[in-house]
This record gives structure tokens, sequence and C-alpha cells, in this order.
């Protein structure tokens, strides 16, 4: 038996009572509400991670070495990079390193103690084989350089110079082109030399030597190390440029691990030309053995095999062109491999 | 509008907003995640933990405003928080109406008459605040025990503990994966219980057990207003009792701090307003007092008082403290901590790995139902880039950090990161260490960069390993020995090696008596028979860098020996307390 | 809380005013829970988690004008030999004045007879006390933090009793004893518990340990003797012990300390345990340089203070010289 409740009248302050209960209530409900749109900093964070950690340690290294010539002062610390943020650094450019096999890069600016305003920076790339170093070096050579004989393979261009050791591969790159600043950046460059021991250096010279003497235009052989002529599965392969009249065309050559690996790339290398360049074979001269010479966008290539070497031409201007050149090819490698 | 509708709307108001917000709490922005829900509010609004906090530590933690208002509001108008407010009040008084519907006016008016065991909670409140109070100076910090019967922090843990992960088994939608909770059976069962009483004494926890109303019923001596009889019209006839839920005696002078503000009485008088909300003092009279003798007071105070004394003899927050006590990382050290916990489990329910749980006795009743990292349990270690327990927590037991300052990242690299204990390998028990099998599953997750966990390489020759070649050809030997089950040798793990060698060449094929070597490692030019060959497994060997390593526990969450791990954490080298530091640089400024 | 008994019901007036007096309370209770929270309130950011930070620890107990001296007494009889070193030191009154408090700091670290030299000699304890007294100290407190139980330490080493007749105080380390100090620019000691206790309200320190043999340290003397002011788990240091050593030569700027090498240690250090491990040398020093005190120790043990890494680095620290002939120490003999 239950009490009647409902018959009883609440007062005018009594509904006032209740009515501001039910206003407080409400102004609850609207606070929790709003509050919910303000994440907590512990959902913010689980979800956006935190900035520093987003950044891959920066490695804190040392200068990057402690022989630095007298007439440099280090400007900045010493900074370095890996494959994955090699791009912070260098930008687009990193991808060049990175096909090549880049391990990691070590950079530093250094002013002039006597023009603190006159500074070098120094690169260092780790490109952890020696001929991956000469791979990045040959392809990114200039064109109007000076030789210099300092390290395993070394060039100045203007304010710049490049550098081949061991597995490194050095730019040292100078604000300006005055005698002074060069002077230091080549004292920069013996001073990393020596005090940079390395167990294995890029000896391309062998290989390079491989090429006909003549039409050679100097400077012009790339190691390139991956992704040659757009074809994923050729690597590691020695192009030069040569003219000869008024042709001008591409040589390349490449060491395999034997004669039926050289055979087979060769192959390899005419099925891209065929099927995914458009190509059409047009000739099988007589020399080399086992040439074939494509025709494909309008120029020429002309592929063989000798021996553990692929070799052969590249965008020559005509057929005849085509034909010369692998045949002196192929007499260039007969006589020195 | 009745006064007792805007009651019921106000108690289903703030339990539904209970439950959502003990529903929500898991990491997240979805709809039904954490966002920016005050997961902590009721906490806050809790004057109990508030002054509980100020005197173990001297100091009041901002989030405790609400609490400010909340006393504000009982000096005003009385035990509203109990009447309109409380959840855990709701709770009760749901069920207890539940349990009376069909009672006859007169057992229910015996139901709600005064017991003197009203007091005891007022005792209990005593005994807590003494235990609390004992921070004198700096030197001796009281224990804060509050949170073991103040029923938010009751609610909470209830709620996150059992309630939830229970209802929650059948439907998995809110954990996937299943929650676990150490102790969840003590904590539901206590939880049961009193929900239960509440079908014999009507609201039993709000009148006997609750040191928060005590409080409250403390607080509202000075109330401005309180229900009280006009002294007009009553007859004397005892129907305010029916359903009063405070057992406040409104027919006769009213017990003030006994008064839960339900409203109730209004609507069960039959007569004309013999009962209002009136100024005090009651016209009708009322009792300003609680019950407790002095003798009563004096006997609990000095509990409380020794209570703690006692516990810290034990060692538990000097030299005997507990290795395997893991704390959540932003936690102070043990005896600030102990007094600012208030028990209430969030940080437990918000863990999105499920690792932290409520510690039971294992680390002393004063630790009871604080939380500790359970590494077996759960879905993974502390989370490297997770902080949501610091933000969980409303007194500050835990500290909020950020993802660098817990890291050691940025501003905080000088620091170091922030770590809750030491793994170390247990080499009888672990597989490469002892058992002479490949694993490193360890090293393989630890998560720091660089790992703390390293390996150390070697190789051992593998039980009844020793063979003699009986023919070579190629790089296939035929051994004479055992026979040798076929593939055994082939995972790329095991490697042969002949007598007079030093290391040994990959094994990638084996048959029963023949072992094929990798072809691409040169053999000799000619193997005798006869000659001695060695099958040897590679191993590598986890060890552990202190100066690296967090405590986090994934490693010990993924090592494969997963009844006792052969990889633990215990609590050695944690920051928060620099007398438990191993090395000699990682010691706290 | 006591009242139980009813307040009867009033009239209208009375009830008006009973309305603002109570309406003046409750407003003046919720004001002063106000004004409560509000200096209660927590308004520092989380810190370093619950450590705080610690005061420095030790005054300079050293002489402005001391400049640096030495005497080295030979003789076989401790208390001669002090005796007459403070002499050539120009007297115990040069240093202790009257009415100072002076703490005297022994090596009490283990509960080994006095016989076996591994802890201050009792004589030396006692005959300073003595002559401070003499000087007209108020009070002389002895005292260390020693590495096995500290009340059987000071007793079996005889310091305790002979401390006692002498009229010091033996002070045994006890927990309120200890509080957290730093060596400002310390890497080690940092926040570490002390024994700084018994020194409130010193103004002279004195240090007193025998010569021994050191298996981690090289050498354990004067300077290594302040290692037993350190509290908590001070093994720790032992992972960089010249460190530490250092730092506590930084810290404890002693008045004089006195370097007992009538016998010697020479092995098993620094607990010793055989008389064959003991060399009589029979030299006493007393010195306002620990450093260079240290460097004479190092001879008697047939070291060099080149072999001690500890003492060139806490010279290089500015806390005194190897140099030792330099101070031109005092040569007198007793025998």
């Amino acid at each position: 038996m239950a009490i009647s409740t409902s018959s009883r009248l609440p007062s005018a302050r009594e509904s006032a009572a209740a009515a501001t209960v039910c206003l407080v209530l409400c102004a609850t409900l609207a606070w929790l509400v709003r509050a919910q749109s303000r994440f907590s900093p512990a959902v913010d964070i689980a979800f956006h991670g935190s900035k520093a950690a987003a950044e891959p340690k920066r490695a804190k290294a040392q200068d990057l070495f402690s022989t630095l010539p007298a007439e440099l002062r280090p400007m900045s610390a010493a900074e370095a990079f890996g494959p994955e943020n090699l791009s912070d650094k260098i930008d687009g450019k990193a991808e060049v390193y990175l096909s090549a096999g880049v391990a990691g890069l070590r950079c530093q600016r250094m002013a002039l103690a006597a023009a603190p305003s006159t500074w070098i920076e120094l690169f260092v790339f780790d490109m952890g084989k020696p001929p991956n170093a000469y791979s990045v070096y040959s392809s990114q050579r200039r064109s109007d350089v000076t030789d210099l004989q300092l390290a395993d393979y070394a060039y100045r261009a203007g304010n710049e110079i490049a550098l081949v050791h061991g597995p490194f591969y050095v730019e040292i790159v100078a604000t300006d082109e005055r005698p002074a600043t060069i002077e230091a950046a080549g004292a920069l460059a013996r001073a990393y030399v020596a005090a940079t021991p390395v167990s294995a250096h890029a000896d391309v010279s062998s290989d390079q030597a491989l090429f006909p003497r003549e039409g050679l235009i100097p400077g012009s052989v790339t190691l390139l190390s991956t992704d040659v002529f757009g074809f994923d599965g050729l690597g590691n392969v020695y192009v030069a440029r040569f003219r000869g009249g008024r042709d001008e065309l591409t040589l390349f050559l490449a060491r395999r691990t034997g004669a039926s690996d050289a055979t087979g790339a060769a192959a390899a290398l005419r099925t891209f030309f065929v099927d995914d360049c458009g190509g059409k074979e047009v000739a099988r001269p007589a020399r080399p053995a086992g040439a074939v010479i494509i025709e494909t966008g309008g120029t020429f290539e002309g592929v063989f095999s000798t021996g553990a070497f692929l070799a052969g031409v590249h965008q020559a201007p005509s057929r005849e062109a085509a034909e010369r050149w692998l045949q002196r090819l192929g007499e260039s490698l007969a006589a020195k491999k | 509008m009745k006064i007792t509708t805007a009651r019921r709307v106000a108690q289903i108001f703030f339990f539904a907003a209970f439950v959502w917000l003990a529903a929500v709490a898991t990491v997240g922005t979805g709809w039904m995640q954490w966002r920016g829900w005050p997961i902590s509010w009721f906490l806050q609004l809790d004057p109990l933990a508030a002054i509980g906090t100020a005197l173990t530590t001297h100091s009041l933690q901002p989030g405790f405003g609400w609490a400010l208002a909340t006393v504000a509001l009982t000096i005003l108008l009385g035990r509203v928080f109990c009447g309109f407010v409380c959840p855990f009040g709701a709770i009760h008084q749901f069920v207890g109406w539940l349990g009376r519907r069909v009672r006859r006016p007169k057992d229910k008016m015996a139901a709600n008459a005064y017991r003197p065991a009203q007091s005891v909670k007022y005792y209990l409140l005593i005994g807590f605040l003494a235990a609390a109070a004992l921070s004198v100076g700096g030197t001796f910090v009281g224990s804060l025990q509050t949170g073991l019967l103040d029923p938010i922090s009751f609610l909470h843990r209830s709620v996150n503990l059992a309630v939830l992960p229970s209802a929650d088994l059948a439907f998995e939608r809110m954990f996937p994966g299943g929650r676990f909770a150490s102790g969840a059976a003590l904590v539901g069962g206590l939880f049961v219980a009193f929900v239960l009483l509440n079908l014999w004494i009507p609201r039993f926890y709000c009148r006997f057990v609750c040191p928060l109303g005590a409080l409250l019923g403390v607080i509202a001596r000075p109330s401005l207003w309180s229900i009280g009889k006009t002294g007009a019209n009553c007859n004397e006839c005892g129907l305010c009792d029916v359903d009063c839920e405070g057992a406040c005696n409104p027919m006769g002078p009213i017990r003030v701090s006994e008064c839960l503000m339900c409203m109730n009485c209004l609507d069960t008088c039959p007569n004309v307003s013999p009962l209002a909300f009136v100024a005090r003092p009651s016209p009708g009279g009322e009792v300003a007092g609680q019950g407790v003798s002095r003798r009563g007071f004096v006997v609990a105070a000095l509990s409380g008082l020794a209570a703690v004394p006692l516990a810290r003899i034990g060692g538990a927050t000097g030299k005997a403290w507990s290795p395997a006590l893991i704390r959540p990382p932003g936690s102070v050290a043990e005896e600030e901590f102990l007094a600012r916990c208030v028990k209430c489990c969030e940080c437990v329910r918000v863990c999105p790995t499920n690792v932290l749980q409520p510690a039971v006795m294992e680390h002393g009743w004063e630790a009871l139902w604080t939380p500790v990292l359970n590494n077996r349990i759960g879905t993974s270690g502390c989370q490297l880039n997770c902080v949501a327990c610091g933000y969980a927590c409303p007194t500050g037991a835990i500290r909020p950090l950020t993802p660098d300052r817990k890291q050691g990242l940025g501003d905080f690299e000088k620091s170091g990161p922030v770590r809750i204990g030491l793994a170390s390998v247990d080499r009888g028990r672990c597989l490469p260490w002892a058992m002479d099998r490949p694993c490193i599953v360890c090293q393989e997750n630890c998560p720091v960069t660089p790992k703390a966990i390293y390996v150390s390489e070697t190789s051992e020759t593998v039980r009844d390993g020793v063979f003699q070649v009986v023919s070579a050809e190629g790089t296939t030997l035929a051994v004479r020995g055992a026979r040798l089950a076929p593939g055994r040798f082939a995972s790329g793990d095991y490697a042969c090696r002949l007598a007079g060698e030093e290391r040994g060449r990959t094994i990638v094929a084996n048959t029963e008596d023949t072992l094929t070597l990798d072809p691409a490692q040169r053999m000799p030019d000619s193997v005798e028979a006869g000659t001695a060959v060695e099958v040897q497994v590679r191993l590598q060997r986890p060890v552990v860098d202190p100066s690296l390593c967090i405590g986090c526990g994934v490693c010990e969450h993924e090592c494969p020996m997963s009844g006792l791990r052969a990889i633990r954490i215990t609590a050695d080298n944690e920051t928060r307390d620099p007398r438990h530091a191993v090395l000699l640089s990682e010691r706290a400024t | 809380m006591s009242s139980d008994a009813p307040i009867p019901p009033s009239g209208p007036d009375a009830t008006r005013r009973v309305f603002l007096r109570r309406a003046l309370r409750a407003g003046a209770a919720i004001a002063a829970t106000g004004g409560l929270a509000a200096w209660l309130w927590d308004r520092h950011p989380p810190g370093s988690l619950g450590v705080r930070a610690a005061a420095t620890a030790l005054p300079d107990f050293s002489l402005p004008d001391s400049g640096g001296r030495m005497a080295i007494v030979t003789g076989t009889d401790r208390v001669r030999t002090l005796r007459r070193a403070l002499e050539a030191m120009g007297g115990i009154e040069r240093f202790i004045k009257r009415g100072d408090r002076v703490v005297v700091k022994v090596n009490a670290a283990f509960a080994a007879p006095s016989i076996l030299c591994a802890t201050t000699h009792p004589d030396v304890a006692a005959e300073l006390v003595r002559l401070c007294l003499g000087a007209g100290a108020a009070k002389v407190l002895v005292t260390d933090n020693p590495i096995n139980d500290p009340e059987s330490c000071f007793a079996l080493s005889g310091i305790a009793a002979s401390v006692g007749a002498a009229g010091g105080e033996v002070v045994l380390p006890r927990a309120s004893d200890f509080a957290d100090g730093s060596l400002p620019g310390g890497r080690l000691i940092r926040n570490w518990p002390m024994l700084l206790g018994p020194f409130r309200g010193v103004t002279k320190l004195i240090g007193a340990a025998p010569v021994k043999h050191h298996a981690r340290a090289g050498a354990s003397m004067t300077i290594k003797n302040w290692y037993g002011l350190l509290g908590g788990r001070r093994n720790q240091f032992h992972q960089d012990i010249n460190g530490i050593i250092v730092e506590l030569a930084q810290l404890v700027r002693p008045t004089f300390v006195v370097l007992d090498g009538t016998m010697s240690m020479l092995t098993n250090g620094p607990t010793g345990g055989s008389l064959a491990d003991l060399k009589p040398t029979h030299t006493l020093v007393v010195s306002t340089d620990p450093v260079a005190a240290d460097a004479f120790g190092a001879t008697l043990l047939g070291k060099s203070f080149h072999d001690l890494p500890y003492l060139a680095r806490a010279a290089q620290c500015g806390c005194g010289t190897t140099d030792f002939g330099a101070l031109r120490p005092v040569r007198a003999d007793v025998s």
C-alpha cells in the first residue's frame, strides 16, 4: 500500500527551487559536452605523438675529424644523417645516393679563421663500398673540372672539391672561389684523407681502360649502379661518351661473374629493349660474335657479351655507327681483358 | 515541480554521468572514448579526497576547486551532495526502494528509525583523518586510507575493476580481447554486498559506513537551511519516516547531520506543510551532534594515528621496499604516493595495455588497491608513447608527463628518460642462455632507441652433436653417429664445424645421416673420412644495458617462457626514488 | 560533536536574528575553507617527481690564516708525537678557541680491535679530545658513520671508552642525523644523505685517520676518511672511487687533520686483520692541508702521490697541494 504522493501541490518556492536544480543540471550537461571537445593531453599525445620522437635522433657527432687545418675552425656542430632522413639535408638529391646504397652522411661547416664570413661545408657520404662511392662520384662529375691527385679520385670544379676515398664520397663546398678559400678547401681535403684510414679503395682504372682509347670524351666514364638505361635488372655498368666524326654516342661495358652470367645479362637487356621499349631487332653483325642491334625510339642500341663482360652501345645515331662502334668495342675488349 | 522530482532527475543525471564517464575512459578520440571528458570529475567534487590529500601533503591539487564548491554548498544547504549528486548513494537509494516496495508502511518506518550505529561512520572518518594528519614537518608522512571507503573511490573501483570488465565479457566491445583486474572478485564482491545490504536497511552504506557522508554531516552543522518542522499541523503520525533515507527522525528533533536532503518526508507527510525546508534552527527542534562520545573520539583518533607508524615499521617505504612494486611512470616516490593515492583505480581503467593492476595484499595493506604494473597481464608492457595514467590521476600521485619527458627527448635529453624499473635476464631460464635454443624476442621488442637489450653471439655444440665424417660430396657430408631428425638442423641457426677449424658453416639441409652445408661458404678441398665434426647452434644471448633500460616491461611481456618469465622487471633503478638507483651516473637530480 | 540534546524552538524575531547570525557563521565558514584552500593550492608544476632539492652541506672549517702548515713527527708513542706535532704547528690554541664546539671525525668503520690499526687509535682520539678541552672548547664530539654496526664499532675499537674517559662525547649516528646534502657543482654528491646532525652549531672540525692501504682506492688516509660522513647506499660510489674522494676533498675543509702512521697498514686494506699487514713506520703527521698529508702518507706506504689518482685531481681542484715539501713541514722526533 503506497502513500499517495501525487496529491501534494508544491509551493512557488519549491517549484522555483526544483527549477533551479534542473537549470543547474542543464548547465552541467552543457559544460560536460563542451569539455569533451577539448581533448585531454593524454589523448592528443597518444594520437599525434611527440615532435621530438617523430624526428629520428640526430646523433650528436663530434667534429668530423680532429685534425683540422690551422686555417679552419668549426663553425657549427657536426651533423649525422641516415638513409631514412638523408633528404632532410639534401632534399631530392638523396635519391642519387639512396639508389647507390648510401649508409650515412656526416657533414659540418667550417669557417676560415682569417675571414669568418667565408666558410666551407664538408659532406662525407659513407657509401658502404668503394665502387658505390665511385659510382656517385662519376655520375655527378661536372664537365669543366680540374683533376686533382689528393685522393683515389678527385677533381675541383670552381668552388667545389669532390673526391673518392675508400668507401667515402666527399664533397667540399666553399662559399667562394678566392684563392685563400680554395687553398683552405684543398687543405681540408688533404687533412680529411690523411685522418681517415680506409681498408679498400675503388679501383676502376682497370675496367675503365677496357674502353677504346680513341674518341673517348675525357672524364665521361661513369659507373652507374642501378637502373641502367631504365632497366632495373641492370646495374654496375660503366658508361662512357664517345665522339667519332659527327657521331656522339654512349658505349657501355660491365663485368659479370662469369660467361654464362654475361650471356644471360645480354639476353635480358635485349629482351628489355625489344619488349619494354618497343624496339625492333634490325641487324646481327658478324662481329662481335652474338651482337644484336635494336632500333628503338629513333636511335640504335647494340648489345653483346664476350667472356665475362656484357657490353654494347647506347643511343647510336645510325645503324652504321652502332655497327662500327660495336666492332671497336669488341676489339678493345678482346685485346685488353 | 516538486523538489523530489527534481531530486530524482538529479540523481538519474549524475548516475548516468558517472556511468558515462566510466564507460568512455578509454584513450582515444572516438565518440565513446576519452576525448576531453573530465573522467575524474566526481573525484574532484569529493571533499574527503581533497581534505585527505591536504592533510597528508599540505597542498591542494588544483582540480579540487570542485570540492570547495561541494563544501560551500553543504555549508549552505546541508547534505544535498548525498541526496542529489552522489551516484553511489543513488544506487543505494534505488535498490533500497526496490526492496521495500512490497513492505507495509509500519515496517518501512521501523527500517528508517535512527540507529546509534550510525555514528560508526564518524569514527571511521576520525580514524582516517588522524592517519592522514600524521604528516609532520616533512619528516614523517601520513597515510591516506580514505580511499578504502570513500564512496566515489569505491564506486570507481567497483565499476572500473569489476562491473565494466564482467559486463564486457559477453559483448567484447569495450575491451576487445578482454580486460583483467587482479582481485576483482574482492572488489566486486564488496560492491555487491553493500548494494544488497540495502534490502535489509535502506542506504545501509550511507548511514553506517560512508566517511564522506560523515564529513559532510559534520560540515552541515552550520548549514543555513535544513529540513525541519514549521511548528504547525503536525499530528505526530510518524509517516515522514516511511521514505526517510537518512534515518534522521524528521518528526522529532531532526538529526541535521544525518539528513540526506532526500526531501521524501515532504511527500509522505499527509498534512499541509508541517515539514519544510526551513532556516535553522528548526522550529521543531534539532539534534546538532553526531552521536560521537568523547571517549569514542579519542579511541578512533589514536587508532588512526597508531596505524601509520605500525605500517611504516614494516619497512615497506624504507629498506624493505618491494622490488616487485613497479609503479606507473610519473609516480612520485613511495611515501608520497601512499599519501596521495585515493585508490580510485582510474589509472588502471585508462591504461590501454591493461598492464596497470590494483595491488591486493602482496605489497602490504597500505598499498591495497593502489596501481602496480603486472607485465604478464595485458597486451604489452608500458607503451613508450602513452602518458594516460598521469592525466587520469586526480590527486597527483601520478604526475602528468609529456612523451618527451617520459622518454628523455628534446628539452629533457639531459635529465634522461623516466625509468620505472630494470629488466634482468634470468640466465637459468632464458632459451638461448640455458637451453641452447635461439630466441631474442626480448631484444626485438625492446622499444627504446638504441635498444636496451643487446646480444652476445656465441655457438654451442648441440646435445649429441659430435659426429664423424663417413664421406663428403660437394657440400654434403655423410656422417656416422646418432640418427638425425631430418630437417632438424635446416633452420639456418645450425652450423657444422670441422675439427681444426674455428668457425662452422651453416647447415642448409640434413637427412638422417647427411648434412648439407651452405654452398656459398667454401669447403676445404677434401674432407677425409673420420674427420670429427660438431653441429653447433648459433645463439644470440640477450644482455641488458642498465644505462638504457627504462623498465617498460615489453620484454617481459613478450618472453615466450610464459610462466615465470626469463626476463623480468624489478623496480631497481626507478627514477622516482634515487635510493633505488643502480648505476652511479643514473641518479636523479 | 557532543551535544545530542535537542534544541527547543523559539519565536519569530529571535528566528530572524538567529538566521542572520547563522548566515554570518556559514559565510565565515565558506570563506575560511576558501582561504585554506588558496593557501594550500599546489601551484608548482610537477618537478623532479618527488625528489626534493637539497641544501648544501658543510661549512668551511679551515682557518683563513693557516696557509697550509704541516708537522711530521717520528716516535713510537702516539700521545707524545701528537703533542709534539701540535706544538710545532703553534699549539692547539692556534686552532681551538674558548667556547668552540669541535667535531673529531675518526675512522671507526670496523668493529676491529685497535691493535689491528684499521681504525683511528683510541689514544689519538682521546688526546685530541683532551687537548681541545684544555684549550677551552665547550664540547668535543667524536663521530663517524661506520660500515659495521655503530655501537660495536666504537666499543670494540676502544674509541668509545677512551673518548669518554677524556671528557668527550661519542655520537652514534641515528636516522634523524642524516639529511640530504650536495656539493655545489658536484656530480656525485647531489642530494645524498649525509651525517650532518652532529655538526649543528659546530665551529671546528678535526679529522683523524690511520695510514692504510685500500684495495679499490689505493690508500685510505685523511681524505678517504670523509667517506664516513656519507649515508645511504654509499657503496655505489665505488663505481667511481676517485671521483667521490675528490668531491669529498672539495666538500670537507677541516681545521686540521691528523694522519697516524705509527703503524701503517701496508697490505690487505682497508680491513687488514693480521699484524703482519702492519709496518712500524712510527710517523705521525698533523696538517692543515689534507692533500699534502695524504701525499706524505703515500710515502709511508712505499708509494708516491702519482699512485693515487685522486690526489692529483684534488690538488687540481684547489683542495691542497701534493708537494708537501713546499709547505716546509716541521720535522721532529720524540723517540
